[in-house]
């Protein structure tokens, strides 16, 4: 990588830092630490530019004329479909959805989103055996069924394919498959493979079969493939209108475009901001696509908030008896219902997301949260009133335990997952030297045995920024159940987030929902998720003005998001920074 | 189980039976005739048995006080430490190399352990510690939620290796490049990327999940080659069709090969387009379809559709037409942690005597791992306690490791291959990112080597050479593996070798 004419350029993006998922304490001797705060390294200007993966031809790191660090040429970009966006478009494909259970590559989350791991990853040999698999077993189901083939295709062709149905039949599934119109050569290339093997089985079916296998196993339809061009009006790198249309559906709906969309994109109506704002919202109007929408929104927030680490997480059996698969899946299930119904519910302030003093409880549950179990089966709604010292998503048991060890608390940990998750704010790794060892005193609380990162400066050059937060959530133990002590101490869960004061995690909450670096940091992230890109930074002029969006829709996350598609951070992507 | 294992060479099919874990297990295998010939001391079309390479990775090091011999040198003059005792069958097969150094021995981590001790390093050349902070480019992270590989793993670079010397020698290389395994999914406190959760990487996002399911693995080695029945499509126009009975296989095979060489005729359109990056992807992207097609069987030379020559395959081409149909898999329900890897050290063994793959990685549990032990009684996390008061459980938890390792090499040495056993062509490099892991202080390496790498390694040996570098030791194993390398890494970038493993 050249080396040449680089900038510290630090990104904002959620990085890790070594060390921090210990619940024991640090004894530095003597070393200073910084931190990284959106995008500005305290005390430590070095490094080469990295900047954001973007469209192919990429000419990263060269230096423009006037000093500008130019980060892509632009060109088609390839992202894959996650498992959600694959099923989708497989049943829209075929018209209805697969019974059998299909077992498709994993999601691969980097920095936190499957959107961005589908742009990083790389297919190997496992993942394309996968697919050919799932083709075959949906193909097979499919025409298995005489009468769902041949509505799937159109017709009853004769056995060697040689009917005119059978090429309209190409070109519509190809259509529908690849989300653009196929090549003469495409269309040729699939009725031969699906004359072929007609003519060697002698049936219709198998040939017909043998196409649908292709069309599910081709990257033109695993991958989707968005390109964007330089626009000399805006200076930025343009997505063209089929990529839009792709765009635009797969983040509004996670499904693949209507054949309406794809013509309005043909026509060029998807080229222009109103055009975009046009077509979102008539997508975001239509009543069929409501529960997809939902789905889609809360996914996001769901990933956002880590809820799935619960269901990984190990418990001490001895400690936590109760934490058992069965309770993890209430836990991830009424952090899924928070968000959906309560955060994303209509006309409400995605800010309640920090503050809500609703949550949803099951059998399961109720007992960690304190309260009666609900009278019927499965989830009811309920009030958490401040007894309970919960408000909003780090209330939620799930996220509390997903992020807690298997047999103790580490407020550490759950202060750096605030810190860097919240609050877009990494800090480094621990300086050479630590020593680990907390005191082994049982007259003191976790706190007190943490003295050390407030008292030696070293240490609370960092720790000030992240302790606090964590202290702030003691009061829940490892599988986030309230507790007014600890053992027989009391717990001090006071500290203040950006010069807001807090006491206990409802009052966190609180703080953190007044804090304007917090939606900043939340729109932060839906970029880098819409985008399927690493890092924001290079369009941290466009954060602004989406920040400035939200608080004009009034907060409410669905009429921000009709915005956030009509904006250049979504219709483009930077081609450049300015390098000083 | 000798008796057992003995059966793999002389039977069609054979059970492997026993008792595991207190549960009665039972799992028929197939044994691919045409791979091996009637004695068992060659492959089809009479090559050599090929040496293997493998890689045992656990996280989180190890202690010293339980990990290193007193004494140096070979044989009766070193006794294998405490932690590593459940090897004494295997002892003659182990070399044990300890004291080795990342750069100048400074505090670092998980993360770049990971790097350094799979790949070398990230590409950017580094000689001390303080190199990391200064040169690496800010897109390269480690430890972090989007932290990668940026070289490829040393597997992969040795799997690339072999499989150009089969083509080269125009034979048929193993139907699986290389295979990878695993034990425990990454279940730490803060993701540590991609490397948490897979060892083997090809480049930046681009890695081999390892299998962790027996039943997966299973059928990914034994079933995948195999003819297997696509459901008849009913109705259709002019014919009664629609018989219950599944599609011929020839015809199966066929439609398999044609679709996926449209589906490479559209990549490679597709990748036209690329740019450098995308382009890349894309033609890993068609790597896997050509394997997958590879492993595809032909259709029989002789037009009746025979089962052609018996018993071993078809000369000349080195194809290798299996000559078992679908084995029955009864599901198996296994009672523990140390039942699972029972199992698949067993399954990665057999794959090995039959030639299906000549590399095969296990990740046991991935860099900076938190998963608990049950099994043993230990409920708190396995990184957490490492800095934690000096206590017996994270020893404990090595211990178990080490038993797994030790399982799987005295399976390797139970089962033939050619004169010998599998345990003496092999070489696994028995590794873990860190060495101890209180202080992360990247010093002294522990480095179980196990396996007479087809007579290269002479075995029985404690080296302790502290202050060389691990990039010395993986350079030799790859010599040793007969590859034409004379460098390797780029932090501790070296040409230097470590014969006195071998001497």
């Amino acid at each position: 990588m050249n080396q040449e004419d680089r900038r510290g350029l630090r990104s904002a993006a959620l990085r890790r830092p070594a060390l921090w998922g210990l619940a024991s304490g640090f004894l530095l001797l003597g070393t200073a630490c910084t931190a990284i705060i959106d995008g500005k390294t305290l005390g430590d200007e070095s490094g080469p530019l990295g900047g954001p993966s973007g469209g192919g031809g990429s000419a990263m790191g060269n230096t423009g004329g006037s000093g500008t660090v130019i980060l892509s040429n632009g060109g088609p970009k390839l992202r894959i479909l996650t498992q959600a966006e694959y099923t989708n478009s497989l049943s829209d494909l075929v018209g209805s959805p697969i019974n059998a259970t299909l077992d498709l590559p994993p999601d691969t989350y980097v920095s936190g989103f499957a959107a961005i791991g589908s742009a990083e990853v790389t297919i190997n040999a496992s993942a394309v055996e996968q697919y050919e698999t799932a083709a075959r077993t949906a193909a097979a189901e499919i025409f298995s069924d005489a009468t769902r083939w041949q509505k799937f295709v159109g017709c009853q062709p004769k056995d060697d394919l040689s009917d005119a149905c059978v090429a309209t039949f190409v070109k519509s599934a190809g259509k529908r498959a690849f989300r653009r119109d196929l090549t003469d050569v495409e269309v040729q290339q699939w009725l031969q493979v699906g004359k072929d093997i007609a003519q060697a089985a002698s049936s219709a079916s198998y040939g017909l079969m043998a196409i649908t296998t292709g069309l599910l196993q081709s990257p033109n339809f695993l991958y989707r493939v968005e390109v964007n061009k330089l626009d000399p009006v805006s200076k930025r790198l343009k997505y063209d209108g089929p990529s839009m249309a792709t765009r635009l559906s797969y983040l509004l709906t996670g499904h693949p475009p209507s054949d309406a969309l794809l013509s309005s994109a043909a026509a060029g109506q998807l080229d222009t901001a109103d055009g975009v704002k046009t077509a979102a919202a008539a997508l975001l109007k239509d009543p069929s696509n409501d529960p997809k929408i939902v789905e889609r929104m809360a996914a996001f927030f769901s990933d956002y908030s880590q809820a799935q680490l619960v269901s990984v997480v190990q418990k001490s059996p001895e400690m936590f008896p109760s934490f058992n698969p069965a309770l993890q899946s209430s836990m991830l299930q009424a952090t899924q219902l928070f968000i959906k119904n309560i955060v994303l519910a209509p006309g409400a302030d995605v800010r309640s997301f920090f503050d809500s003093d609703q949550t949803f409880v099951d059998a399961n549950l109720a007992p960690i949260y304190g309260v009666t179990a609900p009278a019927a089966s499965g989830f009811a709604q309920i009030k958490l009133g401040p007894e309970t010292g919960r408000a909003g998503i780090l209330g939620q048991a799930g996220v509390l335990a997903g992020h807690s060890q298997p047999d103790h608390n580490s407020p550490t940990r759950r202060g750096v997952f605030l810190l860097e998750t919240f609050l877009c704010t990494t800090p480094n790794s621990p300086p050479a030297g630590v020593i680990t060892v907390l005191p082994d005193n049982p007259s003191l609380t976790s706190r007190q045995k943490m003295e050390q990162h407030r008292t030696n400066m070293s240490c609370a050059s960092c720790h000030a920024l992240f302790d606090p937060l964590g202290f702030g959530l003691e009061h829940f133990d490892s599988i986030g159940k309230y507790r007014a002590m600890e053992g027989t101490l009391p717990i001090d869960a006071t500290g203040a987030v950006d010069k807001l004061p807090f006491d206990g995690e409802a009052q966190l909450g609180a703080a953190l929902r007044q804090d304007p670096k917090v939606m900043a940091c939340m729109i932060n992230n839906f970029y880098r998720n819409a985008n399927g890109v690493l890092d924001a930074s290079a369009d941290s002029d466009q954060i602004d003005l989406l920040t400035k969006a939200l608080d004009s829709k009034h907060y409410v996350w669905r009429d921000f998001i009709a915005d956030f598609v009509a904006s250049d951070a979504f219709r483009s992507a930077p081609a450049a920074v300015p390098g000083n | 189980m000798v008796e057992l294992l003995k059966k793999l060479k002389v039977s069609r099919r054979f059970a492997l039976r026993g008792v595991l874990g207190g549960i009665g297990v039972s799992m028929w295998l197939p044994v691919l005739d045409a791979m091996c010939n009637n004695s068992g001391t060659a492959f089809a079309a009479g090559d050599p048995l090929p040496t293997t390479f493998g890689i045992w990775f656990w996280g989180n090091g190890i202690h010293t006080d339980m990990w290193t011999p007193t004494t140096t040198g070979s044989g009766d003059a070193w006794k294998l430490p405490t932690n590593l005792q459940d090897f004494a069958d295997v002892k003659p097969a182990m070399t044990l190399v300890t004291g080795l150094d990342m750069m100048d021995a400074q505090f670092k981590g998980h993360g770049w352990g990971v790097a350094y001790v799979l790949a070398g390093g990230d590409g950017t050349i580094c000689n001390v510690t303080a190199d990391l902070a200064s040169k690496v480019p800010s897109n390269h992270h480690f430890e972090t939620s989007d932290a990668t590989q940026y070289q490829p793993t040393v597997d992969q670079t040795i799997a690339d290796a072999f499989y150009k010397e089969a083509m080269d020698a125009g034979r048929q290389p193993p139907p699986f490049k290389s295979f990878e395994t695993g034990m425990i999914p990454f279940s730490g406190d803060i993701a540590m990327g991609t490397p948490g959760s897979n060892l083997a990487h090809r480049g930046a996002n681009d890695f081999l999940p390892p299998k962790r399911d027996p039943k997966v693995i299973f059928d990914a080695l034994f079933s995948a080659s195999l003819p297997t029945p696509t459901p008849s499509p009913s109705g259709g126009a002019g014919g009664s069709g629609g018989a219950a009975t599944g599609v011929p296989s020839d015809i199966t095979f066929r439609m398999r090969r044609s679709v996926l060489d449209a589906v490479l005729q559209d990549a490679n359109r597709l990748k036209m387009t690329l740019g450098a990056e995308d382009s890349k992807r894309i033609e890993s992207h068609m790597d896997g379809i050509r394997s997958l097609e590879q492993r595809i069987p032909m259709p029989a030379a002789t037009g009746s559709g025979g089962t052609g020559s018996g018993g071993t395959g078809s000369g000349g081409t080195g194809s290798t037409t299996p000559a078992c149909t679908t084995p029955d898999a009864p599901p198996m329900t296994l009672a523990d942690m140390t039942a699972k890897s029972k199992v698949i050290n067993r399954l990665v063994v057999a794959a090995l005597a039959c030639n299906l793959t000549r590399v095969y990685t296990h990740l046991w549990s991935g860099p900076r791992s938190d998963s608990t032990y049950p099994v043993i009684g230990i409920n708190g996390a396995h990184h957490a306690y490492t800095h934690g008061t000096d206590a017996m459980e994270p020893r404990q938890i090595e211990r178990y490791i080490m038993q797994q390792y030790a399982d799987l090499a005295n399976v390797m040495k139970a089962t033939p291959m050619g004169a010998g056993t599998v345990l003496d062509n092999t070489l696994n490099y028995g590794v873990s990112e860190v060495a101890m892991p209180h202080d992360h202080i990247m010093t002294n390496y522990h480095i179980v080597l196990m396996g007479h790498a087809g007579g290269k390694l002479p075995g029985n040996r404690h080296v302790r050479l502290p202050g060389r570098k691990v990039t010395e030791l993986v350079l030799t194993l790859q010599q040793l593996m007969g590859l034409n390398v004379t460098t390797w890494g780029s932090w501790d970038k070296t040409s230097k070798t470590m014969p006195e493993i071998t001497t």
